[in-house]
């Protein structure tokens, strides 16, 4: 760590600017940090005076630092080992008496609590989402929840997860701010005193603005504070714009701030499926679709903005947010990109490292999007802590569960997930220093060198060598050529998963019931759906009409669906299509055929 | 009463069309896109412009505004189709220092006062200079002396449908401001801001000045209209097809908002040129 550097905040000021080119939408990580060349930025720039020593002293009066990466969030890595106790409460980590007790409420919390409660625009904020969350880091208690406006109704575990998971936890820079975002476990225990609307896939949402500022009142030497956007609706691309748009304002107007965002989202229309909405959020416009399913792609040829889709201007809810350009994440690990989308669509879980969880969210919202249409069938975290409840459960000595993604920053993961077969550690391999990157030591995360590790897995379909060319290129070229190029790599993939859906969607039309079988049926009882699938009749359809997935040959082509129909990710999607057969053909509609 | 409310309902009618449906949809067509933010001190009835503007509607003891209401309105002007995105923000104090949000990048502005409450114009004055000072330069302000229906006796507002662009219209204005005169019957006698001074004052910062009734629709459309009509479309035009290469939507506004989620100080250095994706 370069301790000889200098600060010149004016530089960073403007490094903000220019490296935020989205016109207040989000940027995956707003400031630095997400990607290679911002993070690099980013370390020319550290400052003079920048005691890390005094930073790790700091942490560890509270706990052990890990490292040479002082940690905001001072991650307790001093664990024995990767079993905890399942529900892990602050109380039970902390040395006894450590709570002040007396200690009276800050300034924010009591501020919060004091904002008028309209039943009614509760109602209408919270069609959108839960509330937002004020979360800091305070010198006792680390990070903490000082209020949520609207109030949301919250277990304390859930409360302790949202504050751990709204910081970084290790070292991101001096001074600065990011978005990342993350997925938290619902707690189900008492339904009947829930807040609502119900959650749909039993999870929380959270789109986090952090920022850190050198604050020399402060025994810790920094002003660490964190604003989360915490909803049901997995649209991290219109989230993670609202979050970079409210974060840095809340720094500086703090409540009237949180209460102007909560009261633009009250006049919002609904989040109806299928919709284009024009949504003004804090003297900004933004243009959302909101797609028909979580699972149906948002295609950018096909978006409804009534013009030209534009990445600067407009949001499609559900992708990952595409500034800084996803690419230049997966810039070490380019030519594996391919074996990396069979491992997710065949539900191999994966290990995520990043240097930041701008990095880490940006990425798994992206890999979660290349999934489409096939219904997501494991679990996946953007950012997963230390600190969460499901670490017991997620990360142990047995095998990760299928279709696991899990984003961590933590170099304890690399440890405690030595047996994952599968680990993509973000960014670019370090390159020696030229003039325009400079070492990006803080740009390696603490885990893995950057790149794809298998142990696995064999690839089965053939790279695009063109598409390869392009992205290596885009790679040197400028900010707008790898945002072309990860748009185009989107839409590469996005089609890949469809060819891969293809020949199933096929032989499953042959086991639709005919239309005379239909009417048959309608005279009787019976209830109407597909036919059994066989595997050996799908094979035989398969044989006969092929697969436009480039596979490296026919046998390869037999593995991977022979694969895929054991996967979970098959089972959810055939479950899902025999519904909508089902449905269509259960309806007194007649059938048009 | 009845009259000049329907007349003024006409001159909506032929004005404006009818955006209930558009107003939300993210449907961004071939319109010019205008931000218009209003600004003025507490309860001098901004939102009821705005709702008079919109959905030509007027609702007595409107709650306060809390940060700022976003709505929107289209409007035709000879040949061209402005597309108005209103920022209506709260007059309490503590919102204050969030205007600039509202009003960076603005084309144009309504700083509204209360006739009959001398401070509320004193309040419009300091916005007005601020807005010279921080907004857009090229922003068009209008300057709104509302609740003139309280300084209006009945008669007199029902009688002659009030031609707001006449010069010579004007009130009898016999009242002058600290000169109150106690309980008489007169509603002139409610006014405390006369409409010459307002006026003066308006033309020698160089604003567009209109008095108005939210309540019963005199003069809103007025102001709209006008602000439409000094709105340097054209600026607007080249600059959209400058920065975007698209026609429809800003490219200013592209622009404006592109530093803001980033920085509030208006000090923040000047972004680079928006790619051209």
């Amino acid at each position: 760590m370069p301790q000889t550097l200098k600060l010149d905040e004016e530089l960073l000021e403007e490094d903000i600017g220019t490296l935020s080119p989205y016109p207040s939408m989000a940027s995956a990580s707003s400031s630095r940090a997400s990607s290679a060349t911002i993070s690099s930025t980013t370390v020319s720039q550290l400052p003079e005076d920048l005691d890390i020593h005094l930073m790790m002293h700091q942490n560890s009066t509270r706990r052990q630092s890990f490292g040479p990466l002082a940690s905001p969030s001072s991650p307790t890595l001093s664990l024995p080992s990767d079993v905890r106790p399942k529900q892990l409460s602050r109380s039970h980590t902390l040395p006894h008496g450590f709570r002040n007790i007396e200690k009276s409420p800050r300034k924010r919390q009591v501020e919060i609590e004091k904002l008028v409660v309209d039943e009614e625009l509760v109602k209408k904020m919270q069609r959108w989402m839960l509330g937002i969350a004020a979360v800091q880091f305070d010198l006792e208690d680390g990070p903490v929840i000082d209020g949520i406006y609207p109030p949301v109704k919250l277990s304390p575990a859930e409360r302790e997860n949202i504050a751990f998971s709204a910081f970084p936890d290790s070292f991101q820079f001096d001074q600065g701010s990011q978005n990342h975002s993350f997925r938290i476990r619902e707690e189900l225990k008492d339904l009947a005193n829930r807040r609502c609307p119900l959650s749909v896939d039993g999870f929380i949402y959270g789109f986090a603005h952090f920022t850190q500022r050198r604050d020399p009142t402060s025994k810790r030497g920094y002003y660490q504070s964190s604003i989360v956007i915490l909803t049901y609706h997995p649209y991290p691309a219109l989230f993670s714009a609202l979050a970079s748009i409210l974060g840095p304002l809340f720094q500086s107007h703090e409540i009237p701030m949180l209460e102007s965002a909560c009261y633009n989202i009250a006049t919002w229309r609904d989040p109806t499926p299928g919709e284009t909405l024009e949504l003004g959020f804090l003297g900004t416009v933004l243009h959302v679709e909101i797609p028909h399913s979580v699972d149906t792609q948002q295609l950018t040829e096909t978006s409804s903005f009534n013009e030209k889709y534009n990445p600067k201007r407009h949001i499609l809810a559900t992708t990952t947010p595409f500034l800084p350009p996803p690419l230049l994440l997966f810039e070490a690990s380019l030519s594996n990109l391919w074996s990396i989308w069979e491992c997710l669509v065949l539900c191999e879980p994966i290990l995520i490292f990043g240097a930041s969880p701008a990095q880490t969210s940006q990425a798994i919202w992206w890999l979660r999007d290349l999934l489409r249409p096939i219904p997501v069938a494991g679990d996946f975290r953007p950012y997963f802590t230390m600190q969460d409840g499901d670490l017991s459960l997620l990360v142990n000595k047995l095998p990760p569960k299928a279709g696991l993604i899990l984003g961590v920053t933590n170099p304890f993961f690399e440890k405690s997930c030595a047996h994952w077969p599968h680990v993509l550690s973000l960014g670019r391999r370090s390159i020696p220093t030229s003039a325009s990157f400079k070492t990006p030591s803080l740009d390696s995360s603490a885990g893995p060198a950057p790149g794809w590790k298998t142990r696995t897995h064999k690839r089965y379909i053939s790279k695009d060598r063109v598409l390869l060319k392009q992205l290596e290129h885009a790679c040197r070229g400028d900010d707008r050529s790898r945002l072309m190029a990860s748009l185009a790599l989107r839409r590469h993939f996005c089609s890949r998963t469809t060819q891969l859906i293809t020949p199933l969607a096929r032989y499953l039309n042959s086991l639709i019931p005919s239309p005379t079988e239909v009417s048959r049926a309608r005279t009787s009882t019976n209830i109407l759906r597909l036919k059994p699938f066989n595997s050996a009749n799908f094979f035989a359809s398969l044989k006969a009409h092929g697969s436009t997935l480039p596979f490296k040959s026919t046998g390869k082509r037999t593995e991977f669906y022979e694969r895929w129909l054991k996967s979970p990710a098959f089972g959810t999607w055939v479950a899902q299509q025999e519904q909508i057969v089902q449905d269509v053909l259960n309806t007194d509609e007649p059938l048009s055929t | 009463m009845e009259q000049t409310k329907s007349a003024v309902v006409n001159g909506f009618a032929a004005t404006f069309s009818s955006t209930m449906s558009d107003s939300a949809s993210g449907s961004v067509d071939k319109s010019v896109q205008v931000k218009l933010v209003l600004l003025g001190e507490a309860a001098v009835g901004k939102s009821s412009v705005v709702l008079r503007f919109v959905s030509n509607e007027f609702q007595p003891n409107k709650e306060p505004t809390i940060g700022a209401a976003f709505l929107t309105q289209k409007c035709r002007l000879e040949d061209r189709i402005l597309r108005y995105e209103i920022w209506d923000t709260a007059g309490q104090e503590r919102f204050h220092s969030l205007a600039p949000m509202y009003y960076r990048n603005a084309q144009a502005a309504v700083v509204v006062y209360d006739v009959t409450k001398a401070s509320s114009l004193e309040k419009a004055k300091s916005w007005v200079k601020e807005l010279q000072r921080q907004a857009n330069p090229n922003i068009v302000i209008a300057l709104a002396g509302n609740k003139v229906d309280l300084v209006q006796s009945s008669a007199s507002s029902s009688g002659t449908s009030p031609s707001l662009d006449s010069e010579d219209e004007a009130d009898d204005a016999t009242a002058t401001p600290g000169e109150t005169p106690g309980s008489s019957g007169d509603p002139e006698s409610l006014r405390q801001v006369p409409r010459e001074e307002a006026q003066a004052y308006a033309s020698e910062a160089g604003l567009l000045f209109f008095e108005t009734s939210a309540k019963t629709g005199e003069g809103i459309v007025d102001i709209f209209t006008e602000i439409a009509k000094k709105i340097p479309i054209e600026h607007i035009l080249a600059a959209t097809r400058g920065s975007s290469g698209r026609p429809g939507a800003s490219g200013n506004r592209t622009e404006g908002t592109r530093q803001q989620g980033v920085n509030l100080d208006d000090n923040a250095p000047k972004p680079k040129d928006a790619c051209n994706c």
